[in-house]
C-alpha cells in the first residue's frame, strides 16, 4: 500500500478528534486515491486545512453531547478574546512610532498638515477604541473570574506572571521622577517647511535611569505575555455556566467590533501618515520618530490577522453556545 | 467566452446530492462522479463537510463501512429536497434560456 504523504497526513490531524474518529479512515482512503491518480498532495492538504478550520468553528457533525459543546464554546470564546492581548503591544509600537501626529504629544507648536490632522484625531479614535476594549476585557474578567476553577493545580505561570509585573512596575516607578533626558534644540515649527522654533531633543545614549526602565519594562512585557497563558489554561480547566457563556459571547461580539474598528481606523491612519510630509531629522525627537515608514504594512498586517482571528472565534463561539443552550432545552 | 468562476459556482450540496440519487456510492466515487456529470473537481475536505452537514441533516446516510471506505445513500427527504431543488433550478434555467433566446431542448 502506497503511504500517504506527510502533508496530507498532517493535514488530516488539524481535525478535531470527534471528527478524525468519525471520518479520518474513509477520508484517508480518497486521499490515498487521489494522490494514487496524480493529485498534488499540497492543494489536497490546503483543501483539508481548509475543511479543518470549518469543522472547528462550524462543529458540522459533532455529537450531541452538551458538555463537547461547552467545552467547544469556551475554546472559541479563548479564540475570540485573546487576540486582544496581542493588539495591545501593535498599539504600543503605533503610538511610539506615530509621534507628533498624536494628540498626546506635539502640541500646539507644531502645525499639521489636512492629512497630518486627520491621522492625529484617527489616532485618538483608536486610543478612545482601546479604552473601549480595555473597559469590556475588564468587564467581561469580572464575571468570568467568580466561574473559573480554582488555580490549585500547583501551576507557576500565574505565580511567574505577578512577580514579572510587580518588579516591572517597581522599577518604572522608582525611576520614573529621574524623567527624561532631553537637550532644547532648534526644531521645524511646520511639518516640511522651513520655520523653526525651540523643542526639546533626546540626549544621546542612555543613562542608568533609562535601562532601569527598560529592564522594568522587559519584566512587565513578559508578565503581560503570560497572561494569556494563564487565562487560557484556568478557562480549559473551567466547566463555565450558560449565563457565563452568554455572556463570554458577548464579550467576544463587543471586543472583535471593537478590534475590527481598530483596524479599521489605523489603516486610513496610516494613509494619512504617508500624505502628510515626511518629517526629517532635526524637527524634534517626537517628529522624528514619526515616520512609520515599512512597520506601517507589518502593523496594519498584524491588526488586521489578530481582527480576523477574534471575528473567527466570536462566529463560533456564538454558533456554539447556541447549540449548547439547545441541549438545555 | 464563458466565464471560469460562473462555471465553478457551483453548490457543492447539490452535486453531491444528484450524485448519491444514482445509488449508494463511497467518498472517492463520489468525487469521480461529480468530476463527470459537472466538471467539478471537490476536494476531500469540501467533500467530506458537506457529507457531515448533509448526514445531521438527514439528507444523506452511511452504510455499513467497507475496508476503510464508507458508502453513503441518500434518504427520502434527501430525495424529495433535491426533487424540489432541481424543480426551482430547472424552472429558472428554463426562463433564463428563454430571456436569453434559447430554445430549452
Amino acid at each position: 500500500m502506497k503511504s500517504i504523504p506527510t502533508v496530507t497526513d498532517l493535514s488530516l490531524r488539524t481535525y478535531p478528534t470527534w471528527w478524525q474518529e468519525r471520518y479520518r479512515d474513509e477520508m484517508q482512503a480518497v486521499v490515498e486515491g487521489l494522490i494514487e491518480e496524480g493529485r498534488s498532495s499540497i492543494s489536497i492538504a490546503v483543501n483539508l486545512i481548509g475543511g479543518s478550520l470549518r469543522a472547528r468553528m462550524l462543529g458540522t457533525g459533532a455529537p450531541t453531547s452538551a458538555r463537547l459543546w461547552t467545552r467547544r464554546t469556551q475554546t472559541a470564546l479563548l479564540v475570540a478574546t485573546l487576540p486582544w492581548f496581542a493588539m495591545i503591544p501593535l498599539i504600543a509600537v503605533f503610538a511610539a512610532t506615530t509621534g507628533e501626529y498624536g494628540s498626546f504629544h506635539g502640541g500646539a507648536n507644531v502645525q499639521l498638515g489636512q492629512a497630518g490632522a486627520m491621522a492625529r484625531d484617527l489616532e485618538s479614535i483608536v486610543f478612545m477604541l482601546l479604552l473601549g476594549s480595555l473597559i469590556t476585557v475588564l468587564t467581561g474578567w469580572s464575571r468570568l473570574r467568580g466561574a473559573l476553577a480554582d488555580g490549585k493545580n500547583g501551576s507557576w505561570l500565574p505565580r511567574v506572571s505577578f512577580v514579572a509585573f510587580i518588579v516591572g512596575v517597581v522599577l518604572i516607578l522608582v525611576v520614573l521622577p529621574v524623567g527624561h533626558s532631553a537637550v532644547t534644540t532648534t526644531c521645524t515649527h511646520v511639518v516640511g517647511s522651513t520655520s523653526t522654533y525651540n523643542c526639546p531633543t533626546m540626549a544621546p545614549g542612555l543613562t542608568i535611569a533609562q535601562i532601569v526602565a527598560r529592564i522594568g519594562l522587559g519584566f512587565t512585557v513578559i508578565a503581560f505575555l503570560l497572561v494569556p497563558f494563564v487565562i487560557a489554561r484556568s478557562v480549559r480547566a473551567s466547566e463555565l455556566q450558560l449565563e457565563v457563556l452568554r455572556s463570554g459571547s458577548r464579550v467576544a461580539t463587543a471586543l472583535s467590533t471593537l478590534l475590527i474598528l481598530m483596524t479599521l481606523a489605523i489603516s486610513a491612519c496610516g494613509v494619512a501618515i504617508s500624505l502628510q510630509p515626511t518629517p526629517q531629522k532635526g524637527m524634534s525627537f517626537l517628529s522624528e520618530r514619526s515616520a512609520l515608514g515599512g512597520w506601517l504594512v507589518l502593523l496594519v498586517l498584524g491588526f488586521v490577522v489578530t481582527a480576523v482571528i477574534s471575528s473567527l472565534g466570536t462566529f463560533a463561539a456564538r454558533k456554539s453556545y447556541r447549540r449548547t443552550v439547545s441541549f438545555e432545552v | 467566452m464563458a466565464v471560469k468562476g460562473w462555471q465553478r459556482a457551483q453548490d457543492p450540496a447539490l452535486l453531491v446530492l444528484t450524485s448519491l440519487a444514482a445509488g449508494p456510492m463511497h467518498g472517492y466515487a463520489l468525487i469521480k462522479d461529480i468530476e463527470a456529470i459537472a466538471g467539478v473537481t471537490l476536494g476531500p475536505g469540501t467533500l467530506y463537510g458537506v457529507l457531515s452537514r448533509l448526514e445531521e441533516e438527514g439528507l444523506v446516510e452511511p452504510l455499513p463501512a467497507e475496508d476503510r471506505r464508507r458508502p453513503y445513500r441518500i434518504t427520502g427527504v434527501g430525495a424529495i429536497a433535491l426533487r424540489e431543488r432541481l424543480q426551482v433550478t430547472s424552472t429558472v434555467a428554463a426562463i433564463g434560456l428563454r430571456r436569453l433566446g434559447t430554445a430549452l431542448t
